[in-house]
């Protein structure tokens, strides 16, 4: 294959969806008349066109229902995405808000879970207790201190006397 | 009438307008884009009904990450490459593919849509895709989106992973082979 079969066959898909502008056309004509191995890869090509695939019957009315869905900010969870919802709206936007809603939903459970491993290190670290070391796996259980502290919650020990009377006395109220 | 707002509307402009909540806009880019995204999930793919849930479950994944569409690429490419990757992660969690291919999907040659006169036999066009699907992939998809979608070989190369020359080359080696298997009886 030449320089000029090269450039005549990059174009004959658009010669055969007509999608070649006209003023192009004339020189992969000429081409075409002297050249049968380019003329046998248009008829290739022309079969092929023929059998393209085509999207089943329904599909765009079910991407676009859902596509309108997931578009649509209302209703992140209500009825559209419920037990009577269409299917596209049960796998369009109800499913896509859902994601949305949960999402942040498992951060923060995320972060609680956080903040207890932080806490139970801040009393108790592998490194400062040997009975954690020995148990020897790579997962740490999680469980509070002996003294019950875990992050966040006050620490009293520090407090006078008369601070401690006045934190109880705001605590009854 | 805003000559913007015609049937030749580019793609960008009613990215536009459905990113603001025009649902007609977003109505246009799925009329426009639907087949081509069944399409190349069902090169992918290869079962149609695989192919018909990731066209879909890609296009609304394009349409949540409307807001993140800058237009450095056509909204086509852009589209195809989340349907490609969509289809490609179904093929991953389904394992291998089916090998029976064609059987039950439409093509043009059923509907009755001429094509062109030189067709000469829906039989024989049907032979061809069967032909064209036992090419490697990237060679098959080279041709397919060339052809079926009109795309340039910059496109192909994007959505196949190639360079634009890699594209053109798996395009002829595509061409060649096709017409060695079809010169087979």
């Amino acid at each position: 294959m030449n320089d000029r079969c090269a450039m005549t066959q990059d174009r004959l898909p658009d010669l055969v969806t007509d999608r070649l502008p006209v003023g192009d056309r004339p020189a992969v004509q000429d081409h075409l008349e002297q050249c049968a191995e380019c003329r046998a890869s248009l008829a290739a090509l022309r079969l092929l066109a023929a059998a393209t695939p085509v999207a089943p019957a329904g599909l765009e009315h079910r991407i676009r229902d859902a596509a309108r869905l997931a578009l649509d900010p209302a209703d992140p969870v209500g009825e559209a995405s419920g037990p009577g919802a269409s299917p596209a709206a049960q796998t369009g936007r109800g499913r896509l808000w859902a994601r949305r809603w949960v999402a942040p939903a498992w951060g923060l459970a995320a972060a609680a879970a956080l903040v207890l491993l932080l806490g139970r290190g801040l009393v108790s670290t592998p490194e400062a207790d040997p009975d954690l070391l020995a148990m020897g796996g790579d997962e740490i259980p999680l469980f509070l201190a002996d003294d019950g502290m875990v992050a966040g919650a006050p620490v009293l020990d520090g407090l006078t006397d008369e601070d401690l009377a006045l934190l109880l006395e705001e605590m009854e109220r | 009438m805003d000559s913007r707002d015609g049937p030749d509307t580019p793609d960008e402009v009613l990215v536009d307008q459905a990113r603001s909540g025009n649902e007609a806009a977003l109505d246009r880019l799925v009329s426009r884009h639907h087949g081509t995204a069944y399409r190349v999930a069902l090169g992918i793919l290869r079962d149609p009904d695989m192919a018909a849930d990731a066209a879909q479950d890609g296009f609304l994944k394009a349409i949540r990450a409307l807001d993140r569409f800058r237009g450095e690429a056509r909204f086509r490419t852009w589209l195809l490459t989340i349907v490609s990757n969509e289809a490609k992660g179904q093929l991953r969690k389904k394992g291998r593919r089916r090998e029976a291919v064609l059987d039950d999907v439409t093509l043009v040659a059923d509907r009755g849509v001429p094509v062109d006169d030189a067709v000469v036999a829906v039989e024989e066009a049907r032979r061809a895709r069967r032909l064209l699907q036992e090419l490697p992939d990237k060679q098959r998809l080279a041709v397919q989106l060339r052809l079926d979608e009109g795309l340039s070989f910059r496109e192909v190369g994007e959505l196949i992973g190639s360079s634009e020359g890699a594209a053109r080359v798996n395009y002829h080696h595509g061409i060649r082979r096709l017409r060695e298997r079809m010169e087979r009886p």
